[in-house]
């Protein structure tokens, strides 16, 4: 545990589309919330809204919500974690458990939900701050790098192909292979899907391929009148 | 992609604005739904008849909750699915910022905190 009177390596925005390596004093959390020395951030899209600024923010502010990192302090009524437990943080800070949607277990729609990384600072940085019930638990097999960006892009587009009403076999398509599609493409595959991936350029149709195990695959009839091609990847057996 | 039958689901992950979103609804299966994931400022254009016929629905969502974070984890594990990722320490989180927002990131950067 750091003690009293140190500092941590953070990026901040200071203004739009500005961000600058900063020491930021190390604190104690507050009830509720633990202290995470973190491992790894992803980059999200969604960081623009920090940086560029598109929500109303306080500056200075450190964006990142695809954040995993070691609990180091429990704050005060905190139950069920525990120091040195490897934890992430994703973009819903954590629910209210007061308001009428999570009284009616849905505790994303939360009406006092903060945003990690827009409310208060996220996970550019060496140490974060996050509300305990906002904690995700990480498996031991799961590098902390790979798991950063199942926290939002991951989480996501597995949580929608979860939700979303299909059957195993039925054609699931992707439109767009990029952070969210490439990892859309692959719990497609693995939930049973035939999978269609959606984009521009030869290169990506490649790696579609590749991130969906198939064995045969062609290049069919374009959804759009722009550049851009359907790949359509069916299993042979 | 109705070659194919049409789609019971498009997950959109691209920005959604204009008429990505009415051109991908044409592909779908009659009851199939389009998911709206990517963020984007500009409003979604789709005609009632695209929506009409066959009863073909749009939906968006957003993250979820951190039981459902916690099952993404452990399908990845279970299934091996792994994001393509290319890490920088911390201090060049600039350069991995500016990477994503050009499009040429591979397909998440990571910052690396040693």
């Amino acid at each position: 545990m750091a003690k009293a009177g140190s500092t941590y390596r953070a990026v901040q925005v200071l203004s739009p589309g500005k961000l600058e390596l900063t020491e930021k004093p190390l604190l104690d959390p507050k009830p509720g919330h633990v202290r995470v020395r973190l491992e790894a951030c992803g980059v999200c899209h969604s960081d623009s809204f920090t940086v560029e600024g598109a929500f109303p923010i306080e500056w200075p502010r450190v964006p990142g919500h695809e954040v995993v990192g070691r609990i180091d302090m429990v704050g005060a009524g905190v139950e069920g974690w525990k120091v040195g437990q490897r934890v992430g943080i994703g973009f819903l800070g954590g629910s209210c458990g007061h308001c009428g949607p999570c009284r009616d277990g849905n505790l994303a729609t939360c009406r006092n939900q903060k945003i990690t990384g827009v409310h208060h600072d996220g996970g550019y940085a060496e140490v974060m701050i996050a509300k305990a019930n906002g904690l995700m638990s990480v498996p031991d097999d799961l590098s902390s790098v790979d798991a950063a960006p199942l926290l939002c892009a991951g989480l996501t587009t597995f949580g929608a192909l979860r939700n979303a009403p299909a059957k195993a076999g039925d054609l699931v398509a992707v439109l767009g292979i990029g952070g969210l599609g490439h990892l859309g493409l692959q719990y497609a595959r693995h939930m049973g899907f035939e999978v269609a991936a959606i984009g521009r350029g030869a290169d990506k149709a490649e790696l579609a391929g590749n991130l969906a195990p198939i064995t045969t695959s062609t290049i069919a009839s374009a959804v759009r009148p722009t550049p851009c091609w359907l790949w359509a990847a069916r299993q042979s057996s | 992609m109705l070659a194919l039958g049409g789609a019971a689901v498009v997950l959109v992950t691209s920005s959604s604005g204009g008429r990505t979103v009415s051109d991908t609804v044409k592909g779908l299966r009659p009851g199939g739904v389009a998911i709206v994931l990517g963020a984007g400022p500009e409003p979604i254009e789709v005609t009632a008849t695209d929506l009409l016929s066959g009863g073909r629905k749009i939906e968006g969502a957003l993250t979820g909750t951190p039981a459902t974070g916690e099952a993404t984890l452990r399908f990845s594990v279970l299934s091996g699915v792994t994001p393509m990722i290319e890490t920088m320490p911390l201090e060049r989180a600039p350069e991995a910022y500016a990477k994503m927002m050009t499009g040429k990131a591979r397909f998440r950067m990571v910052l690396t905190m040693a």
